[in-house]
């Protein structure tokens, strides 16, 4: 029994306390089940969502076009399916180079201190202090068509500040623990222990603000796209909203076409905020534990 | 003899407040303090809040850096040790905290506390002869490793998770013990099972143990000496059975007689004199550190610091009543 | 023979759990009389804060009253409205928690901590009457009256502890409930505040239930003593005669484990752990680790009895 339980540290059993827990649950499968629905749905589906004059236009829905087609003649729904996975594909690759970034300064500058600590403190502050989107807005406008890559890395380059400065509050705040002083007796040094001692007991918190990184990019994303300053390349949700504005949807009443898209992007927002929630849950009930 | 660790002239002051307006505050003042290798004994450090008393553990592990003095292990500064001369030391000089429930990292298995250190410090060659130890350290503290080893820091009680600190000294085999208030967030009943552990460890390894505490009841069951903090200056120091029964120092008196025994035919008999020192730290105190407070206080109390003499065998004083 | 200023009758406060409750305080009777101070030993978990928050029905879920009274100066406070007990709590009966001096308002100074207590029970007054009534409280504490003008986060605990105290005797009450009012402070400190609530039975006349972990400030300040064990209370008697001639093993044992200066070795504990309240042991509750446990220990609960006048235990030996 003794071997055992050297091989395997907590791993295992905080992937079971994470999967029973009801909100994490939840979450999970409202951000899941809509991908895997979108996903297996645009393979599934004979429409093209890009393609004009795919269909007959501006069809309401009927069963072959469940919502409808658009000016363009292209099928909606398709537009939906595909759209989603886009979406969730930029979101969570920008809200990745943003968490990761984020994480690794914030856990350094919360370990090491010193000047080093200064420095990004300045930094992170000045990012969160500039008005993201109107600064975003107006690189956009500047450059002009940008492709998606270069999108994601704008979207990071200002998700990363705020999550930054708080990774690194809690770093501080773990830091002070008693088992910190104890791995330094143990012989242990700087980076081994931010990363073996610090950042483990850091994993709920890291998730939770993980899901809010995601949340935000996707949502400056939506935005930009709304506005018309995204890629234009690739069907996204956001996009769907900018065409659906552009050929006056919205005043035309043809809720249709404008709201599915909404109506999913705030699926994935309420089902990343509850994992959120659930995450803080594990994160909390440790701390009070005795 | 030579010493094993020595604190010379140590003086560490921290600074409060910003860029603007910054205050010093001088934890511990000019403080001596030395082991030596033989003649192994357990000596406590008392005080209450304020006295200093963790800076001194802190400086002495070696995680805060002295302002003025140096802090010398085998003969060497610690903070100039390399490579093995460090891991001696890392080694030799162990210690236990306080608080059960925060020295554990909750993320890993107890295994984890006492395995890492084993292997890290060359102590055990192999991660199965490191198990091999924990378990003996584990029975040493009695303990069952089989009842121990695999759980988590959370499944165990208190009591339990200060005895597995203990066994993770005992794997060790350190030279110097700093055992930071081991028992005061224990039960009342459980604590002298502690205690014992502790006499036991310092008997068996020959180490020295610096038991920290303001608790000198529990002190006195295993110590031989004692040092009496005050805001970062020795008061009186020596045998603890002489200055228990007879204080001399004012502040020590004072002490001791505010101590509660559990023997109703023996209650306080003086009135406590409380004033509160947060502000004193803060002041540049020329004279005594505890004349604010002191009832025997004299004019030279508040102009001379009193040095620490030798009154008579086994033990110093730092008064002018006596000097 | 003067009625009791307080009387606890068989008071059970359980914790809903979701497995089986926790049996916190499962049982509980004893009486407080005026002018005495009563301390309640035991370690953690045997219940003795939960008793404490309990008798003034300051208990928040998942805790809930099982059963039993609470009787003050003849009346049930678990049988009042909301209304009557609000008058009797503070004024009547002062409550200080544990940890009470992280419970001031960090963004308040201390002068209007006090008087808004005053001015809560004691309606309005004129500005001046509750500036000399705040000085003079702080004065009993011996607290400089510039401490008033000060925010809590500028006071150490001990002044802290103090200014809590005060804002409890602030209304002259009966009856002052102290859940380990010194467990945080320096050995001086602690006693210098254990003098102060002391003071009180000689000033005003007040009683004090004192709530701690630590025989020994009982021992100096203690009239009776009731020593509690998992939820239940295993004897209460006059505090030298405890100390002479400890009724219950667990009494024995507690004040064997506790070190002096009287004596040069090591105590001894008492062997095993508290039990779990959810499923505690059948028959006495401490008969896993009690040194005269005998055959019936196992099955039957040993009734709490007053065995002579003053003395009462719960335990097989003396039934």
């Amino acid at each position: 029994m003794n071997k055992h339980a050297l091989k395997f540290p907590r791993r295992l059993s905080t992937l079971k306390f994470i999967i029973e827990n009801k909100k994490i649950l939840l979450g999970l499968s409202m951000v899941i089940g809509w991908y895997l629905f979108a996903t297996i749905g645009s393979f599934l589906s004979p429409y093209h969502p890009k393609k004009t004059g795919d269909c007959p236009i501006n069809l309401p829905p009927s069963w072959e076009h469940p919502l409808g087609t658009d000016p363009l003649g292209r099928d909606i729904f398709t537009q939906l399916l595909y759209g989603s996975v886009t979406s969730m594909h930029i979101g969570f690759m920008a809200g990745s180079i943003a968490f990761t970034v984020a994480a690794i300064i914030g856990l350094v500058a919360g370990y090491h201190g010193g000047i080093f600590d200064s420095v990004i403190g300045v930094i992170t502050e000045v990012f969160i202090t500039i008005p993201s989107l109107a600064i975003l807005l107006i690189v956009a406008a500047v450059i002009g068509r940008i492709e998606v890559p270069t999108m994601a890395l704008l979207l990071a380059v200002f998700g990363w500040a705020f999550p930054c400065k708080v990774l690194r509050s809690q770093a501080l705040v773990i830091k002070e623990r008693g088992f910190i002083r104890l791995a330094k007796l143990s012989g242990a040094h700087g980076v081994e222990i931010a990363v073996k001692s610090i950042l483990p007991n850091m994993l709920p918190f890291l998730g939770s603000w993980f899901a809010f990184v995601v949340i935000g990019a996707m949502e400056a994303e939506a935005g930009l796209e709304l506005i018309g300053l995204g890629p234009q390349t690739i069907v996204t949700l956001g996009l769907m909203l900018n065409w659906a504005m552009k050929y006056t949807a919205f005043t035309r009443g043809l809720v249709h076409w404008w709201l599915p898209p909404a109506l999913v992007l705030m699926w994935i927002f309420i089902g990343l905020f509850i994992i959120s929630f659930g995450l803080d849950e594990i994160g909390n009930p440790k701390l009070k534990e005795k | 003899m030579k010493n094993l660790v020595e604190m010379k002239n140590v003086t560490k002051k921290f600074s409060l407040g910003g860029i603007i307006g910054r205050k010093y505050v001088t934890a511990i003042e000019d403080f001596n303090f030395y082991i030596q290798e033989e003649n192994q004994r357990i000596v406590t450090l008392a005080g209450e809040s304020g006295s200093g008393k963790t800076t001194i553990t802190n400086l002495l592990l070696g995680f805060i850096k002295p302002t003025y003095g140096e802090i010398i292990y085998r003969g060497k500064n610690i903070w100039k040790l390399k490579g093995s001369e460090w891991k001696t030391y890392r080694k030799e000089v162990q210690a236990v905290f306080q608080d059960p429930y925060d020295s554990l990292n909750p993320f890993y298995r107890i295994d984890n506390a006492i395995v890492e250190p084993l292997r890290k410090l060359k102590v055990a060659k192999s991660k199965s002869e490191a198990v091999k130890l924990a378990s003996e350290a584990l029975h040493d503290v009695g303990l069952d490793p089989n009842e121990i080893l695999g759980k988590y820091p959370h499944q165990l009680s208190g009591g339990q998770r200060q005895r597995v600190m203990l066994a993770r000294v005992f794997a060790l085999k350190p030279k110097i013990l700093l055992a930071d208030e081991p028992v005061s967030m224990i039960d009342v009943s459980l604590r002298a099972d502690i205690l014992e552990i502790i006499q036991k460890l310092q008997k068996n390894f020959e180490l020295s143990c610096l038991y920290v505490t303001h608790d000198l009841s529990s002190a006195y069951c295993i110590s031989d000496e004692i040092i009496v903090l005050y805001l970062g200056s020795i008061m009186e120091q020596g045998n603890f059975e002489k200055i228990t029964k007879d204080p001399k120092h004012p502040y020590v008196k004072m002490l001791i007689s505010s101590i509660p025994q559990p023997d109703p035919r023996k209650r306080w008999q003086f009135r406590a004199r409380m004033q509160d020192i947060e502000d004193a730290r803060l002041e540049k105190l020329v004279g005594c550190k505890f004349c604010n407070r002191c009832p025997e206080a004299m004019p030279i109390c508040g102009q001379k610091r009193p040095p620490l003499i030798d009154l008579e065998e086994d033990r110093k004083i730092a008064c002018h009543l006596y000097s | 023979m003067e009625s009791p200023l307080l009387e606890v009758e068989n008071l059970r406060i359980y914790y809903k759990t979701a497995s089986l409750p926790v049996r916190a305080v499962d049982g509980v009777s004893f009486s407080v009389k005026k002018r005495e101070v009563l301390g309640v030993a035991g370690e953690s978990g045997c219940g003795k804060s939960t008793l404490a928050s309990g008798l003034l029905r300051l208990i928040i879920p998942p805790a809930y009253v099982a059963g039993g009274r609470v009787l003050y100066r003849g009346k049930d406070l678990y049988n009042m409205d909301d209304k009557e007990l609000r008058q009797i709590r503070w004024k009547s009966i002062a409550f200080l928690p544990q940890s009470s001096m992280n419970a001031l308002n960090p963004t308040m100074k201390i002068y209007n901590q006090i008087s808004d207590v005053i001015k809560a029970h004691e309606g309005k007054k004129p500005d001046s009457d509750l500036k000399n009534q705040v000085i003079s409280l702080l004065r009993s504490v011996a607290l400089p009256s510039r401490i008033s003008q000060e925010y809590p986060c500028n006071l150490s605990g001990g002044m802290k502890q103090r200014v809590v105290i005060a804002m409890g005797m602030s209304l002259n009450p009966e009856l002052i409930i102290a859940d380990e009012p010194t467990s945080a402070l320096d050995v001086v400190v602690q006693k210098g505040v254990l003098e102060f609530l002391t003071d009180l039975k000689e000033k005003e006349g007040s009683s004090l239930i004192l709530v701690s972990h630590d025989i020994a400030i009982l021992a100096e300040v203690a009239d009776r003593i009731a020593i509690i064990y998992a939820g239940k209370i295993m004897e209460i008697q006059e505090v030298m005669e405890l100390f002479d001639e400890p009724l219950h093993p667990y009494t024995q044992g507690l004040i064997d484990s506790v070190p002096s200066f009287s004596r040069k070795t090591i105590p001894r504990s008492i062997p095993g752990l508290p039990p779990d309240l959810r499923n505690p042991p059948a028959g006495c509750r401490f008969n896993p680790r009690c040194p005269k446990v005998m055959d019936i220990c196992m099955k039957e609960e040993p009734k709490f009895n007053e065995i002579e006048p003053g003395k009462f235990v719960a335990c097989h030996l003396y039934q």
